[in-house]
């Protein structure tokens, strides 16, 4: 056996690293848009007899955003439109018979499973278009209520299954009617919680709505946390303001720190962040949501560093961002000179929509 | 027998005094809701307007307790960020419409539940024209006790419009590039950029009317050259500066849509992504105009110019290293000429001449 040593020219070189720099490049570029789930364009649900519990059909009609190979599309009844919180199935609504009569723009599908509430498309992946697509389901029994509306949940998949990461997602809603067809597209929605723990899409909430701390001394830093979360599909995005007073006794008032301070102890100190602490230890980095698209406001996003301004914005987010959780380090020194006594304060959080 | 149930009630009440005082966490109750984040209405004088509001209770395991009220909200510096004032007795602003607002007081709203309810808005006859805007808070019931209490409220923000002739005016504050690290939440403009391409531009329009305003329009780029760098679309989200807002609109220069687009695909992450610039001075041109014309306005036209230079350090350093080779050329120019002509002298107005061998 012989071993061939071929010595690479310095051009052969330079042309071999510029295709592993294109391929790491390309790698990294089709990852950080594979992260990115954008909304299905045009939504539409056109149900051709709205009575309740009619036998009908359903037309759901969408544009694709993301071109790319799709594999499967889900497509879950529920009675709430937010694709986070847990599906309830809308009483009556059965499509655990339905036929896929008709496709157009992304086809090819079939149906791969069904229940009386989900349906799921499969095909071979291939690229979808960005043309308007539709699938017309036959022997759907529509809703039997008329005084809820129920929505549809969208998702596409890569894979064939509905299994993986969710490329593209959208919520249309509708409406069982006597005589009257009803279809529109999710209005803005606003979400928001606030607790000592919460969960990271506002479904639950524990451990109540305040905290003790402790005993104030000038050898402690008396210390606590409490979690919030927020979002929306309004194109202008949120914001989350802090209001209330620093705490106090009577007339007796801890001072809040008005600019970003380290914890000292032996000093008045009322301050809170938004971020992961080391000294002390607490607190937690915003998680859970679109973290490349909220921010923490800057005077709160210096980890070890507190501060508290009534009014102040402590978190927003400029565009539509899924539900993000925030969670909130307290901090309270105490110098020997305060004066004894009970110190509270009520914090408020509230979240509004952007102009 | 009273001296034993005297022991006893003593003991209750030491107990009753030890649990009492132990710290303890309220009972849950839920503070986690969802509600329409804004409504938009155009309101005649006299006319009255009645809308739902749409209020779920996300908390499947707790009742949601909800107060409501109309409270006033301005601006929070240039951002669209409201500033609310929160105190039960505030005044009014100027462009409040607390005073013309019915909405209920409370709402209880069962674990996992939704409910809808009617407010309305009624505008007085007198009442002139312009842009009118408060907000609902909904303030989820708070609980007392602890040291740090929580509440979470949310708000919708209410805007309406009355027709009729109504002051507009705005003003150019300012207009240049801008570096954000957040797609435009904080930042700065910059004029000279050293370190990086800067990715948005940016500008300030004072409101100087009685009308909430969305400006819309182009702003070009171009190079030294006059070639155009990027055309941006303006305001495509329909921001508002309110009534005497200074407000900032940022426009990135180019996004990760568009370069995904020029790849042949779509996206709708409108994330700045570095332009491309190459280094050079660079014109940066506005055109925007805002009017109401539903409310009858006329329309507004602003323009303006900037220029910013866009200098990396490695150009920098480039065009040093280049000036230096020069210098040296130069030297070593004059240096070889100098050695040239060595043994010659030169006199004015006689030019160069060999010096006569000695002897």
């Amino acid at each position: 056996m012989q071993r061939v040593w071929v010595r690479a020219t310095p051009v052969k070189l330079a042309m071999g690293q510029l295709a592993l720099l294109l391929l790491a490049s390309f790698t990294i570029f089709t990852s950080v848009f594979a992260a990115d789930v954008v909304r299905f364009y045009n939504r539409s649900l056109f149900v051709y007899d709205p009575n309740p519990s009619a036998v009908t059909k359903y037309t759901i009609s969408f544009g694709y955003h993301t071109i790319t190979n799709v594999g499967s599309l889900d497509i879950l009844f529920c009675n709430d439109p937010i694709p986070t919180d847990p599906c309830d199935a809308p009483p009556g609504l059965d499509v655990s018979h339905a036929v896929l009569s008709d496709q157009t723009g992304g086809n090819d599908y079939t149906i791969l499973s069904r229940t009386a509430n989900h349906i799921v498309l499969t095909r071979n992946p291939d690229v979808v278009t960005t043309d308007p697509s539709s699938y017309t389901f036959d022997n759907v029994v529509n809703p039997n209520s008329t005084a809820h509306s129920f929505a549809a949940r969208l998702s596409d998949y890569a894979s064939t299954n509905a299994a993986g990461p969710i490329i593209d997602l959208g919520s249309i809603t509708s409406q069982a009617t006597a005589g009257v067809a009803l279809e529109t597209q999710v209005p803005p929605i606003l979400v928001f919680c606030v607790a000592h723990i919460v969960d990271p899409n506002c479904n639950g909430t524990s451990g109540g709505n305040y905290t003790d701390m402790g005993q104030l001394s000038e050898d402690e830093t008396l210390m606590a946390t409490s979690q919030m979360a927020a979002g929306t599909n309004a194109s202008l995005g949120y914001a989350i303001t802090v209001h209330g007073l620093s705490m106090t006794a009577g007339s007796h008032e801890i001072d809040a720190l008005t600019s970003p301070t380290p914890s000292a102890m032996g000093n008045n100190q009322f301050g809170i962040n938004l971020v992961a602490n080391t000294e002390p230890d607490m607190g937690h980095d915003k998680d859970g949501g679109d973290s490349a698209i909220t921010v923490v406001a800057p005077n709160y996003d210096i980890p070890n560093s507190f501060t508290y301004n009534d009014g102040d914005v402590v978190a927003e987010a400029p565009h539509v961002s899924l539900v993000e959780r925030y969670t909130v380090s307290y901090i309270v020194n105490a110098a020997p000179s305060l004066r004894p006594g009970v110190y509270t304060t009520t914090i408020t959080y509230l979240c509004t929509g952007r102009f | 027998m009273k001296r034993f149930l005297g022991y006893i009630g003593a003991a209750l009440s030491v107990l009753l005094v030890i649990v009492s005082s132990t710290p303890t966490f309220a009972a849950d109750a839920s503070s986690a809701l969802s509600i329409n984040p804004r409504k938009n209405y155009t309101i005649k004088p006299g006319q009255t307007i009645t809308d739902k509001l749409h209020i779920s209770n996300l908390d499947h395991a707790s009742i949601l307790n909800l107060n409501l009220r109309m409270i006033d909200f301005t601006f929070m510096n240039e951002s669209g960020s409201p500033k609310f004032n929160l105190a039960q007795d505030a005044s009014p602003t100027p462009w409040s419409l607390r005073s013309f607002t019915k909405l209920p007081k409370t709402v209880e709203i069962p674990a996992g539940g939704s409910k809808t309810i009617d407010y309305s808005i009624t505008i007085p006859k007198n009442l002139g024209a312009g842009s009118y805007y408060s907000a609902i808070i909904y303030q989820a019931a708070g609980t007392n006790g602890g040291n740090v209490a929580l509440n979470a409220s949310g708000v919708t923000l209410v805007f309406v419009n009355i027709p009729g002739k109504a002051k507009e005016s705005m003003s150019l504050q300012k207009l240049g590039a801008y570096n954000s690290d957040d797609n435009g939440t904080t930042g700065s403009y910059v004029y000279i950029d050293t370190n990086e391409q800067p990715k948005m531009i940016a500008f300030a329009l004072k409101n100087e009317g009685n009308v909430f305003e969305s400006p819309a329009g182009q702003i070009t780029l171009k190079d030294i050259f006059g070639h155009m760098v990027s055309n941006i679309t303006v305001n495509t989200k329909q921001q508002l500066a309110l009534i005497g807002q200074t407000r900032l609109f940022t426009s990135c220069i180019k996004t990760k849509q568009q370069a995904v687009q020029a790849l042949g695909g779509a996206s709708k992450d409108e994330t700045c992504i570095n332009p491309g610039l190459a280094p050079g001075l660079y014109k940066i041109h506005l055109d925007v105009h805002y009017s109401h014309n539903e409310l009858g306005g006329e329309d507004h036209a602003i323009s303006g110019t900037a220029y910013f230079w866009y200098l990396p350090w490695w150009f920098i350093a480039v065009v040093l290293i280049l000036l230096a080779l020069i210098a040296y050329g130069v030297w070593w120019l004059r240096r070889k000429i100098k050695t040239a002509i060595k043994g010659t002298s030169y006199k004015a107005g006689r030019g160069i001449s060999r010096r006569k061998p000695r002897g």
